[in-house]
C-alpha cells in the first residue's frame, strides 16, 4: 500500500506544485487525473525517487521513500512522461542491463525474459536495433517494457499511451491490468477514457493538491441528475457562462454544446445527459470544494 | 532582419553566460599582458608583443566564438522553437542575416573586452614596475587596433561563420567540436610548419589565424622593426588573411543561400535495415525470474553499465574521427620533429613515445574533457536520467560507471598510441620496437595525466552545469594555472602545478633512469588529488530532479554520510600523506625555489663578494684528480691534490672556494693547505661560498700544495633533473672541485636592476684591461697546467679522464683507471663514466705520430660511427696541416645521455649526446651530415680553444666558436662540395637572421659578441666563409697559423683578443677587400642583393648572349637594428647564370653554373651582357647565398628568351 502523507512542495520561482497532498492507494489500477501543470508528474517524480519534497512523507509497504529510495526503486517500476535513451545502444542491450540492475542475474532467465517482454511490447523484430534509430511509438513502447521488468510492486505510469496507436494502446492496457493485480499501479494521465477502462480508483488531481478521490463510477454517479446539456449558438457561450456552471463546451457535428452543472433542472431548453466521468472531471476541476 | 537581430542581440544580453564570456575576454589578455615579458631590447608593450597577446587570444576565443554564433541557429531547434519560428512571415535570409550579425555583434563585442583588457594589462605592467619585465614605450592605439581588426575581427567572422554553418546545417553539437579542432589542428600544424626551413613558407596558406603567418613574416625583423612596425596588411599577411577572409565568405554566403527552413526542419534518420526477420518463438515456459541485490549484483551493474557508458563514447562518429584526427597529427609530428638540423633522426622507440604522445596526448586530454563532459550530460541531454534514476541502482553504480568509462577510454587511447607508435617505425622499416619502454612510458608517465585530466574535467562538470563553461574552466585550470603560477610566481613547484612531476628524459645509455620514482610519487599525488575531487563529485552528483542550490546541498549532506566521509577520510590522508612525503623529497632533501629566490641569491652573493671581482687568487701548477663515481646511488667523491702558485704581484693571505657542481648536495670535506687542514672562517652554505685564512701569506711566485676533498651526494628525488651523475651516463666536469675566485651570476640587468645592482654595459672587461687579458677565458684559476686523473666507477662501466689511459685495474668490484696528459691544458676537464663499447682507429700526424682514435658508445649505436670517426680525421689533418700538429696521441668521442643535446671539446677528449648523431639518419646524401660537422668543429677546439684560449675579455670567445665553425666549414667543403656548404650556410643565415631578434642585449658585432651563440656559430662561419672566398683560403689560414704562433699556450703572458685575431685576418686581406674584414668583424651589414631582369638570345654562333641587371645594396644598421647608412662603395658579389639543376652521383641537387664570377658591383643597378655556350635558365647574384640578406629568394630570376 502506497500512503502519501503531507507532501509539499514549492518550486523556486513560487510555483506550488504540491499542495498538502494525501493519499493512500492499494493495489490496483489508480487512476490520477488531472490538467496540464496540476503537478502530477511532481507527484510521480516525487513517488518515483526523482525529487525531493519540502515536507511530508511517502510509504509503500513499509518502505520510507525519502529515507530507502533505493529500497523503493527495487520494486519500482516508473515510465515518465518524456524519457531519452542511449542513442548507440540496442534495445535488447539496454533491456537486458536494466534487467540486471533489477535483480535478475541468472544469465538465461534473463535472455528469456527479455525476450519475453520483447516480445510482449511488440519490439522483438527490432531488438538489435540502436534506440536512437527507433521511432516516437517503438520508444514509448521500449518504456514500457523497461517499467514492467522484474514484476514492480509499484508502477507508475505518466501519459503511457501517448504516441501510441489504438492497437498498442489496447495491448499496453492488457499488459497493465494483468499487473495491476497483484502492483499498485498509478496511471497518470488526462485521458479520461483509460481510467475508465482501467482504474478501480482514482483521484483528481489539480493545482498541488488532491480534489477528489474515489471509484471512478461511484464519482460519476455523485453527478448523475445534476448534469445537462444545451446546444447554443457561439455568441452565447459567453452568457451561459455567466449564467450557469459550465463544465465543458464542445462542438458537436459543427454546433457547440454546453454542458452545465446544476442541482436542479435548469430548463430553458437544458436536458439532462447521460453523465460521464468526464463531466465529473471537469466538475471537480473547476469546482476546488468536496462534494 | 532588423528585428530578429535585435532579438539575437537582446536574447544575448540577457544571458548571463555572455557577461561571463565578456568578463574572461577581459581578464585573459589583461593576464597575458601584466605577464608579457621581454628579456631583450624589444619592448615589452611593442607592436609586436600587443599583436602576440591578442592573436594569442584567437586559439582561446574558439570557444566563445563556438558558444555563442554556433547556437544561434542550433538554438531553434535544440528549444524546437524552428517548427513554429519558422511560420512566421520572416524570410529565409533575413533570419540568416539577423540571427549571424546579432550573434556577430555581440562577439565583436567580446573583441573589443579583449582589447580593452590588453591595454589595462599593459598599463598595470608599467605601473608596477619590475625593471625585469622589460621597457615599455609609450600607449599607441595604432598597435591595438590593427591586431583588433586583422586578427580578432577577421578571425572571429572566420570562426563565426565556420560554425555559424556547421551548426546550422548539421544541427549536432559533437559537430562543433569537429570543427574546433579542425581549426585548432590548422594552427598546431601551421607552427610546426613554421620549425622547418623548407616547410616555413606554408604557414601562410595554413594559418587560419594569421598570427602564425605573421611570425614567419616578420622572423628576420629586427628589434627595431619589431618596436615599431605596425601589422599592415600588405604582402604575404595579406595573402593569408584574403585566403581565410574569401573561406569564411564562402562559407557565409553557401550558409545564407542554401538555408532553407524545410531542409532544416527535415530529419535524416538512417534505417537500419539489418533487422531480422524471425519471430518471437519460445516452447519453455518462461522461468521464474528471481531478483538479487547483493554485492555481486551491484559489481555486475556498474560493469553492465559502464560498458553502456564505455559504448556510448566509442560508438559516436565524432569520437572516431577524432582518434582518426589525432593518430594522423601525431604521425605528422613524429615526422616533422623526429629531425635535427632538418636532418631525420632514426625513428627509436625513446623518440616515438615522447613524439607520439606529443600529438597523441593533446588530442586524448581534448577528448577527456569534452567526453567527461559528456559522460556528465549524457543521461541528461538525451533524457535517459528520467527513467534511469529511478531503477534500483545505487548513486555509487550511476557515478562510478561513467568514471570507468572514461578511464576505459583512456586506457584505449594510452593503447592507440602504443599501436601508432608500432605502426610508425614498421612504416619507416625500424623494427626494434622496445615494448617495455612504451609500455611503461605510456602508463607509468601518460595514463596518470589522463586519469587526472579526466577527473578533474569530470568534477569540473559536475559542479558547472554548463557545458561550455565546463569545459572552459576545464581549460583554465589545465593551462591557464599553470602558467600564472610559472609567469606570476616563477614556480616550477610540481606540487603546485596541476599534474606536475618532476622532470625526467629517456636515454638509450640510461634508460628511463632514476626519474621514474619521483614522477611515481607526484602522479599519486595528483591522482588522489583529483580522486577526493571525484568523491565530492559524488556528493553533488545530480540524480532525478532537483529544484534549488539549496535542494543540492541538502542532498549533499545527506550524501556525505558513513562510507563516504571514510573514502573522504582515507583519501585525504593518502593524499596528505604522499604530499608530505613528496614535500619532503622535493624540498627538505633537495631545493626547491621558485625563480626570484635564486636571482636574490646571486644578487645577494654579488653584493658580498662582487668585491673579490678580479682580485688576486691562487691559480693551480698541477692537479691530481682521484675522482669515486657510485653510479648506482648517483654519488660522487672526489680529491684533487693540486699544486698552486701565486702568479701576481701581491701575497695571497686567503683562498676562496665557490662550489659550482650543479648537485645541490655537494660539500667541500676537507681542505689541507701545505700539510695543514683549513677550516673557513667564512661559510656560506646558501651560495655555497667558503673562505679559508692561510696560515702563512702565498708570495709571489710561491708555490704551495693543496688537498681538497668534496663529495657530491644525491637525496631521494629532486625536482632537479640531476643529471651529472645517473646510473649510466655520468658526465660532469672539474666543477666538482671549488673555483677558487668568484664571478658574476647575473648578467641580464632587468633582472640586476631590480635586485639592486648596477646595469652592465658589457659583460666582460674591455680588450684594454690589462688585468683581464692575463685571464684564461675558460677558467682563470689556471693558465695552462698539467693534470693526471685516477677515475673509478661500478664494475662493468668505462670512466674516462682527459690524457693517455696509463692504467686500468680492478679492486673492491669496482673499477680503476688511471689517466695522465701528456700536455700541459687550460683547466678544463671532464670526467665520465658509462658502460660503452669502443669503435677504434688511428690518424697518422704529418710528422709521423700515430693518434689513436677512440668513439666510446653505447651498444645500441653502431651506425654513425664513420662519420664521427671522418669527422675526426679530417679536422685533425687541417688543423694540423694549416696551423700546428696536434699535441696528443689519442682522440676520444665519449657519449653521454640525451639530457642535452651538445657536445663539447676538452683536451683530447669530447663528450658528446648520444642524440647529437649517433641516431640519425644520414643515408640520404642530401641531408646535413651534422656528426661529421660537428665533430670536426668540436675537434678545432683542441687548436682553436685549447692550443689559443681567448682571454676573458668582450668579443674574445669567437677565437673558441667561430675559428672552430670556420675549420668545421672548411672540411665540410672539402669533403662534401657544394652540398655540404649549401646546407651549412643556409642554417647559419636563417639562425643568424631570425636570432637577431631575440638578442638579448642590443645586437654586438662579431669583434663585440658575448653571449650571442647566434653571432659567433652562425654570423661567424658566414663572415669567415665570405673572407677565404674572396681572400683565398690558403693566405687567411696563413694569418691564422701566424696568429696561433702569436697566442699558443699562453707564451706571451697573456691571451688572445677578439681584435688580435681580426688583426691576424686583416693583415692577409688584400687592401681592396679590407672593407669586408671591417665589415664582417666590426658592423652589422645586411645586404639587398636582387636580380631585377634577364634576357637571353640565341647567337648566330649558337651561343648564347644573356643580358641581365642585378641591384646591389649593403645597409649598415645600428645595434637595435635600425639603419644606419646605405654604403655607396663598390662590392665584391657574386654573380652568375645557371643552367637546369643537377642531381649529382650522390642523388643531390646541386646548381649548374654556367657562368660564375666574383665581380665588383655599384650600390644599385648593375647591368651585364654574358656569353655563354649553352642556353642558361637563370640569372642570380650572390645565387649561393654566401652574404647576409634577408630575402635570398629573389637573388636567383628566372631569364627570359
Amino acid at each position: 500500500m502506497l500512503s502519501i502523507k503531507n507532501l509539499n512542495k514549492t518550486y523556486p520561482n513560487g510555483t506550488q506544485a504540491l499542495n498538502n497532498v494525501n493519499l493512500e492507494i492499494n493495489n490496483g489500477m489508480f487512476g490520477l487525473l488531472g490538467p496540464n501543470g496540476a503537478g502530477k508528474s511532481t507527484l510521480m517524480r516525487t513517488i518515483a525517487t526523482l525529487q525531493l519534497s519540502d515536507s511530508g512523507s511517502i510509504e509503500f509497504d513499509g518502505i520510507d521513500v525519502f529515507n530507502e529510495p533505493e529500497e523503493l526503486r527495487k520494486v519500482l517500476g516508473y515510465l515518465p512522461q518524456d524519457f531519452g535513451v542511449y542513442p548507440k545502444v540496442s534495445a535488447e542491450m539496454m533491456l537486458n542491463h536494466i534487467a540486471k540492475i533489477k535483480g535478475i542475474h541468472n544469465k538465461s532467465d534473463r535472455t528469456a525474459y527479455v525476450a519475453d517482454l520483447l516480445n510482449k511490447v511488440n519490439l522483438y523484430k527490432f531488438r538489435k536495433r540502436n534506440l536512437g534509430d527507433y521511432s516516437g511509438g517503438m520508444r514509448q513502447r521500449f518504456g514500457i517494457a523497461q517499467a514492467l521488468i522484474g514484476n514492480p510492486k509499484l508502477i507508475i505510469v505518466d501519459e503511457p499511451t501517448a504516441g501510441l496507436d489504438p492497437l498498442e494502446r489496447n495491448r499496453f492496457h492488457n499488459l497493465l491490468s494483468e499487473l495491476g493485480e497483484d502492483a499498485v499501479v498509478i496511471l497518470s494521465t488526462h485521458i479520461v477514457d483509460d481510467v475508465i477502462n482501467l482504474c478501480t480508483n482514482m483521484a483528481v488531481f489539480n493545482e498541488g493538491s488532491v480534489v477528489v478521490q474515489g471509484h471512478p463510477q461511484e464519482l460519476t454517479n455523485s453527478l448523475n441528475e445534476r448534469i445537462f446539456r444545451k446546444r447554443i449558438e457561439k455568441e452565447e457561450l459567453e452568457k451561459y457562462q455567466s449564467d450557469y456552471t459550465v463544465l465543458s463546451a464542445y462542438l458537436r457535428s459543427g454546433q457547440l454544446n454546453v454542458n452545465v452543472y446544476a442541482e436542479s433542472h435548469p430548463e430553458n431548453g437544458f436536458e439532462v445527459v447521460n453523465n460521464t466521468l468526464e463531466d465529473f472531471y471537469f466538475y471537480s476541476i473547476n469546482q476546488p470544494q468536496t462534494v | 532582419m532588423k528585428e530578429i537581430y535585435l532579438f539575437e542581440l537582446k536574447y544575448r544580453l540577457r544571458r548571463p553566460a555572455t557577461y561571463i564570456y565578456l568578463f574572461l575576454m577581459f581578464l585573459i589578455p589583461l593576464l597575458f599582458a601584466v605577464f608579457e615579458k621581454s628579456n631583450t631590447a624589444q619592448y615589452t608593450n611593442s607592436p609586436n608583443a600587443i599583436m602576440g597577446v591578442l592573436g594569442g587570444m584567437s586559439i582561446l576565443c574558439l570557444f566563445f566564438y563556438a558558444a555563442i554564433m554556433g547556437v544561434a541557429v542550433y538554438r531553434d531547434e535544440e528549444h524546437r522553437t524552428a517548427q513554429t519560428y519558422f511560420t512566421f512571415p520572416i524570410t529565409e535570409k533575413n533570419y540568416i542575416l539577423g540571427r549571424f550579425w546579432g550573434s556577430f555583434t555581440i562577439v565583436t563585442f567580446l573583441n573589443i573586452a579583449a582589447v580593452l583588457g590588453a591595454m589595462f594589462g599593459f598599463a598595470i605592467g608599467i605601473f608596477l614596475d619590475r625593471p625585469d619585465y622589460g621597457t615599455y614605450t609609450s600607449f599607441n592605439i595604432a598597435s591595438y587596433f590593427y591586431p583588433f581588426v586583422y586578427l580578432l575581427t577577421f578571425n572571429a567572422f572566420f570562426i563565426g561563420s565556420l560554425f555559424f554553418g556547421l551548426m546550422t546545417f548539421f544541427k549536432r553539437m559533437p559537430i562543433l567540436y569537429l570543427g574546433g579542432i579542425v581549426i585548432f589542428i590548422l594552427t598546431i600544424v601551421s607552427s610546426r610548419l613554421l620549425a622547418n626551413l623548407d616547410t616555413e613558407w606554408l604557414s601562410i596558406y595554413v594559418d587560419p589565424f594569421g598570427n602564425k603567418a605573421q611570425n614567419f613574416i616578420d622572423k628576420y625583423w629586427s628589434v627595431h622593426e619589431l618596436n615599431t612596425t605596425q601589422l599592415s596588411l600588405t604582402g604575404k599577411f595579406l595573402l593569408n588573411r584574403m585566403i581565410w577572409l574569401g573561406i569564411a565568405i564562402a562559407i557565409f554566403v553557401f550558409t545564407l543561400l542554401r538555408f532553407s527552413y524545410k531542409g532544416f526542419l527535415s530529419s535524416k534518420k538512417k534505417q537500419n535495415t539489418k533487422e531480422g526477420k524471425e519471430v518471437y518463438s519460445t516452447n519453455n515456459p518462461l522461468p521464474k525470474i528471481v531478483q538479487v541485490f547483493n554485492s555481486k549484483a551491484r559489481r555486475e551493474n556498474l560493469w553492465s553499465l559502464s560498458k553502456i557508458e564505455f559504448l556510448s563514447i566509442v560508438k559516436e562518429t565524432v569520437f572516431i574521427i577524432l582518434m582518426v584526427i589525432g593518430i594522423v597529427i601525431a604521425g605528422f609530428i613524429a615526422y616533422q620533429s623526429n629531425q635535427i638540423y632538418g636532418t631525420p633522426s632514426m625513428p627509436l622507440t625513446r623518440y616515438m613515445v615522447a613524439q607520439i604522445a606529443g600529438g597523441i596526448s593533446l588530442f586524448s586530454v581534448i577528448i577527456l574533457i569534452i567526453y567527461a563532459g559528456e559522460a556528465v550530460h549524457r543521461t541528461r541531454q538525451n533524457k535517459t536520467f528520467e527513467f534511469y534514476d529511478a531503477l534500483p541502482v545505487s548513486n555509487n553504480t550511476l557515478y562510478l560507471s561513467k568514471i570507468i568509462s572514461l578511464i576505459g577510454v583512456a586506457v584505449l587511447l594510452t593503447l592507440i598510441s602504443i599501436v601508432v607508435g608500432i605502426i610508425y617505425q614498421t612504416v619507416n622499416g625500424y623494427f626494434n620496437y622496445e615494448l617495455g619502454m612504451y609500455f611503461i612510458f605510456n602508463f607509468a608517465r601518460i595514463f596518470p595525466t589522463y586519469i587526472t585530466t579526466l577527473l578533474l574535467a569530470f568534477f569540473i562538470h559536475v559542479l558547472v552545469n554548463n557545458k561550455f563553461l565546463g569545459h572552459f574552466i576545464v581549460i583554465v585550470i589545465y593551462i591557464g594555472l599553470p602558467l600564472l603560477f610559472t609567469l606570476a610566481f616563477k614556480t616550477s613547484n610540481p606540487l603546485l602545478i596541476f599534474g606536475g612531476t618532476p622532470g625526467g628524459f629517456l636515454s638509450d645509455l640510461n634508460g628511463f633512469g632514476h626519474y621514474l620514482v619521483g614522477e611515481f610519487w607526484l602522479n599519486t599525488y595528483w591522482v588522489l588529488f583529483t580522486c577526493i575531487l571525484a568523491v565530492i563529485g559524488k556528493v553533488f552528483w545530480n540524480r532525478g530532479f532537483f529544484s534549488s542550490g539549496k535542494e543540492r546541498l541538502r542532498v549533499a549532506k545527506q550524501r556525505f554520510s558513513g562510507r563516504t566521509i571514510a573514502y573522504s577520510l582515507v583519501l585525504v590522508f593518502a593524499f596528505a600523506s604522499v604530499g608530505a612525503y613528496s614535500y619532503y623529497n622535493l624540498k627538505v632533501l633537495n631545493k626547491l625555489e621558485d625563480g626570484n629566490y635564486g636571482e636574490k641569491v646571486n644578487a645577494d652573493a654579488e653584493k658580498k663578494y662582487g668585491k673579490y671581482i678580479g682580485k688576486p687568487h691562487i691559480q693551480v701548477l698541477d692537479l691530481k684528480a682521484f675522482i669515486d663515481i657510485f653510479p648506482e646511488e648517483r654519488r660522487v667523491e672526489a680529491k684533487g691534490e693540486f699544486k698552486v702558485v701565486n702568479n701576481f704581484e701581491v701575497a695571497i693571505d686567503t683562498v676562496l672556494m665557490e662550489v659550482k657542481f650543479p648537485i645541490a648536495a655537494t660539500r667541500i670535506t676537507k681542505v689541507i693547505y701545505n700539510n695543514v687542514e683549513l677550516k673557513p672562517f667564512l661559510k656560506d652554505t646558501v651560495y655555497r661560498l667558503f673562505m679559508y685564512k692561510l696560515p702563512k701569506a702565498l708570495q709571489p711566485k710561491e708555490t704551495a700544495s693543496l688537498v681538497i676533498e668534496t663529495k657530491a651526494i644525491t637525496k631521494g628525488f629532486s625536482a632537479d633533473s640531476e643529471t651529472a651523475v645517473l646510473d649510466n651516463g655520468t658526465f660532469f666536469t672539474d666543477a666538482i672541485f671549488p673555483s677558487f675566485h668568484y664571478d658574476r651570476a647575473l648578467s641580464d640587468n632587468g633582472v640586476r636592476i631590480k635586485n639592486g645592482l648596477e646595469k652592465l654595459d658589457y659583460l666582460y672587461p674591455p680588450r684594454t684591461d690589462s688585468i683581464a687579458l692575463k685571464k684564461n677565458l675558460f677558467n682563470e684559476d689556471a693558465n695552462y697546467m698539467t693534470f693526471e686523473a685516477t677515475i673509478s666507477t661500478a664494475k662493468g662501466q668505462t670512466a674516462l679522464a682527459p690524457g693517455l689511459l696509463t692504467k686500468k685495474w680492478e679492486e673492491n668490484e669496482r673499477s680503476y683507471f688511471n689517466y695522465k696528459l701528456e700536455e700541459k691544458s687550460d683547466y678544463f676537464f671532464s670526467f665520465v663514466s658509462a658502460d660503452y663499447e669502443v669503435k677504434k682507429d688511428s690518424w697518422t700526424a704529418p710528422s709521423g705520430k700515430k693518434v689513436d682514435i677512440e668513439i666510446y658508445h653505447s651498444e645500441k649505436h653502431n651506425r654513425n660511427l664513420e662519420y664521427f670517426i671522418k669527422g675526426i680525421k679530417i679536422s685533425l689533418d687541417y688543423n694540423s696541416k694549416n696551423f700546428f700538429e696536434y699535441p696528443y696521441s689519442v682522440i676520444r668521442i665519449i657519449e653521454f645521455p640525451a639530457h642535452s643535446n651538445y657536445a663539447q671539446s676538452f683536451a683530447t677528449t669530447i663528450p658528446y649526446s648520444e642524440d647529437f648523431g649517433f641516431v640519425a639518419d644520414f643515408s640520404k646524401a642530401e641531408d646535413y651530415n651534422y656528426a661529421f660537422r660537428v665533430t670536426s668543429h668540436e675537434v678545432a677546439h683542441q687548436w682553436w680553444g685549447h692550443i689559443v684560449t681567448p682571454s676573458k675579455t668582450s668579443g674574445a670567445n669567437i677565437i673558441s666558436e667561430t675559428l672552430s665553425e670556420y675549420v668545421s666549414l672548411m672540411t665540410m667543403k672539402k669533403e662534401y662540395g657544394e652540398n655540404g656548404i649549401k646546407s651549412f650556410l643556409k642554417n647559419s643565415l636563417d639562425t643568424y637572421l631570425s636570432s637577431r631578434q631575440f638578442s638579448f642585449k642590443p645586437e654586438r658585432s662579431l669583434m663585440n659578441v658575448e653571449i650571442a651563440d647566434y653571432i659567433w656559430y652562425r654570423k661567424g662561419s658566414m663572415i669567415m666563409y665570405d673572407l677565404q672566398d674572396v681572400i683565398g683560403e690558403n693566405k687567411v689560414n696563413a694569418g691564422l697559423r701566424s696568429f696561433l704562433e702569436e697566442f699558443k699556450y699562453n707564451e706571451k703572458g697573456y691571451y688572445a683578443t677578439s681584435e688580435d685575431l681580426y688583426k691576424a685576418i686583416y693583415k692577409v686581406a688584400p687592401d681592396s677587400l679590407k672593407y669586408k674584414v671591417d665589415d664582417g668583424f666590426k658592423e652589422i651589414v645586411l645586404y639587398e642583393n636582387r636580380v631585377i631582369e634577364a634576357k637571353t638570345k640565341e647567337l648566330k654562333s649558337g651561343k648564347w648572349e644573356t643580358t641581365f641587371t642585378v641591384n646591389s645594396k649593403k645597409i649598415y644598421y645600428d645595434d637595435a637594428g635600425k639603419e644606419r647608412e646605405i654604403d655607396t662603395k663598390k662590392n665584391l658579389v657574386d654573380i652568375g647564370l645557371f643552367g637546369e639543376d643537377v642531381v649529382n652521383d650522390e642523388k643531390v641537387t646541386i646548381k649548374d653554373p654556367f657562368y660564375f664570377e666574383l665581380k665588383w658591383l655599384e650600390p644599385g643597378d648593375n647591368k651585364f651582357t654574358i656569353i655563354t655556350d649553352k642556353k642558361p635558365l637563370k640569372a642570380g647574384i650572390d645565387p649561393y647565398n654566401k652574404l647576409i640578406d634577408r630575402n635570398s629568394d629573389d637573388n636567383l630570376k628566372s631569364i627570359e628568351e
